[in-house]
């Protein structure tokens, strides 16, 4: 059977990469359809790009593994939040294509920067992006070491560098069109792997009622929110924090850029809330039915204790593959994403063709995720898991800035950077030192910090223009 | 353009929409009541999917293209 998992895997990354030679081969010359694909997603695969590059490794093996510790509450945070996060779609998303149409924006720190006519501005908000964007690559590519590791037999640094290359190779070649492609393969790829798992786990435990009533039976507190980790003030918490941390993802804010036109921004935003409806569901369930089974699993690995358990062979083998789709969606996106934002913040470009920038800067970020993921995987590196624990908080303090910006008749760079500064400042004291303002989560107190600041700095920048 | 009052109620029925996801009523209750699973998971739901209708009803009156 490891010879099948070995082929499949190994199939797998050639159609990537097959994609990515094709994508290559179609590009047309310019900058703007290497990073870009010449601003032409349509609906579908605008909107799976969007949820590919979404939902990471955590939509496979980190949320059954939460919903097995903390119960059904988990469906309720991730859900509710990633649905009100769409409506950033028309705030930011809408001003974001429209003024990158216009004036030839790329990255999200070029749009700050261009608005509000200031370099430092723009450099400041790609270093924060870079610097919070590096971790979650870093664990993509373990994450992927962790799945291909038992399905092949190398070890789980080979596993994390097989996948860093063969997303380095189809991303450098194809630019955006190649991500947004394999995107759309590996979301319907994991989509299906995730519906098939639940179908599969929920007969084979007699079906929905007898799954929920035996997990009910043996740990009843996961039905419940009271007197465990989901507060109110938590709940309201994580809603905030997703509706302004997941569009500061440089590789989720360039996505608004490659929309063909608003009707693929606005189907997508509608698109949303109903996939994520019930797909967010399935492996929160696999979690608690997992306590009702008496699985008991290493972090991260109920999903993969369960489809071995209730699942034909076959079934493990593509639900690992959908893990891996999962990641390396993410993964794609975040790379080139990173190589997209030194090329055009830093201006690297204008010393070389771009496009070829663009290719050695994803080879060379490649190559130090590779380095990052070894030492991650021998030491556990504590600047990589603080960077990891923080990044959403430090993303999210952007948000307001980016809202000032956009719609500010008066805007001010440097109070602008004061803004992200102070945020930032805050998410790094609320790392070291755990307070609890009203129960809130520490990076919704740093973006209320952001925002004050610039209400705060906005009123007398008024009154001495007027 | 939608008028002024339009646009209010839009965001008062995001706003609206945010607040009926914290369910602070059922907070304490549970059980595998429909399906498994508890009330409340089943009503997260359905403001999930209310969302959904939404946002179909926000791009149709309130962003337009332009």
């Amino acid at each position: 059977m490891e010879t099948i998992a070995l082929l499949s895997v190994a199939l797998y990354l050639l159609f990537l990469i097959g994609l990515g030679i094709y994508a290559d081969r179609i590009k047309k010359k310019g900058s703007d359809d290497y990073f870009l694909a010449s601003r032409g997603f349509r609906t579908l695969l605008l909107f799976f790009t969007m949820t590919a590059t979404n939902f990471s490794a955590f939509f496979f093996l980190g949320f059954p593994d939460s919903a097995y510790r903390l119960g059904f509450g988990q469906y309720g945070i991730m859900a509710l939040g990633t649905a009100f996060m769409p409506i950033m779609f028309y705030i930011l998303g809408r001003k974001a294509w429209k003024l990158g149409k216009e004036k030839g924006y790329t990255t999200a720190p070029e749009l700050i920067g261009g608005e509000s006519k200031s370099k430092a501005l723009q450099v400041l908000t790609m270093l924060m992006m870079v610097i919070f964007t590096i971790p979650y690559l870093t664990v993509q590519a373990v994450g992927g070491g962790y799945i291909i590791a038992p399905l092949t037999g190398i070890s789980a640094f080979g596993g994390a560098l097989v996948i860093t290359l063969s997303i380095a190779f189809y991303v450098s070649l194809g630019g955006m069109r190649a991500s947004g492609w394999t995107d759309m393969v590996q979301g319907i790829f994991m989509f299906s792997a995730m519906i098939l798992a639940g179908i599969f786990i929920a007969s084979a435990l007699g079906g929905l009622q007898a799954a929920g009533e035996s997990a009910y039976s043996e740990a009843p507190e996961l039905f419940v929110r009271e007197g465990g980790y989901f507060t109110v003030s938590i709940w309201f918490s994580f809603m905030v924090l997703w509706i302004l941390a997941d569009p500061m993802f440089p590789q989720l804010f360039s996505r608004f850029y490659t929309a063909k036109d608003e009707k693929a921004l606005k189907s997508s935003m509608i698109l949303y809330p109903f996939v994520i409806s019930f797909l967010f569901l399935i492996p929160v369930l696999i979690g608690v039915w997992a306590r009702g089974a008496g699985i008991e699993a290493g972090t991260n690995q109920i999903m993969i204790a369960m489809i071995e358990n209730y699942t034909p062979k076959w079934l493990y083998y593509l639900v690992m593959l959908g893990a891996l789709s999962a990641l390396m969606s993410t993964a794609d996106s975040q790379l080139f994403s990173i190589s997209t934002m030194f090329v055009r913040d830093l201006n690297i470009g204008k010393r070389m063709d771009e496009v070829k920038a663009g290719m050695l800067i994803t080879w060379l970020m490649a190559l130090f995720t590779i380095i990052t993921a070894y030492l991650f995987l021998q030491s556990g590196s504590d600047i990589m898991s603080f960077l990891l624990k923080n990044s959403f908080s430090g993303l999210a303090v952007l948000a307001p800035a980016f809202i000032y910006v956009l719609y500010s008749n008066e805007k001010s760079a440097p109070l602008a950077m004061i803004s992200i500064i102070a945020g930032e400042v805050f998410v790094v004291i609320f790392a070291f030192h755990d307070i609890r303002m009203a129960g809130l989560l520490p990076g919704v107190v740093a973006i209320g910090i952001s925002g004050t600041v610039l209400v705060a700095g906005h009123i007398p920048i008024q009154k001495i223009r007027l | 353009m939608a008028g002024l009052s339009v646009k209010m109620a839009f965001a008062a029925g995001f706003f609206a929409l945010m607040a009926l996801s914290m369910d602070f009523w059922e907070w304490n209750e549970g059980g595998p009541d429909i399906a498994g699973m508890p009330y409340w998971t089943l009503w997260s739901m359905v403001i999930v999917i209310a969302t959904g209708i939404y946002y179909l009803l926000f791009s149709k009156y309130i962003w337009r293209d332009e």
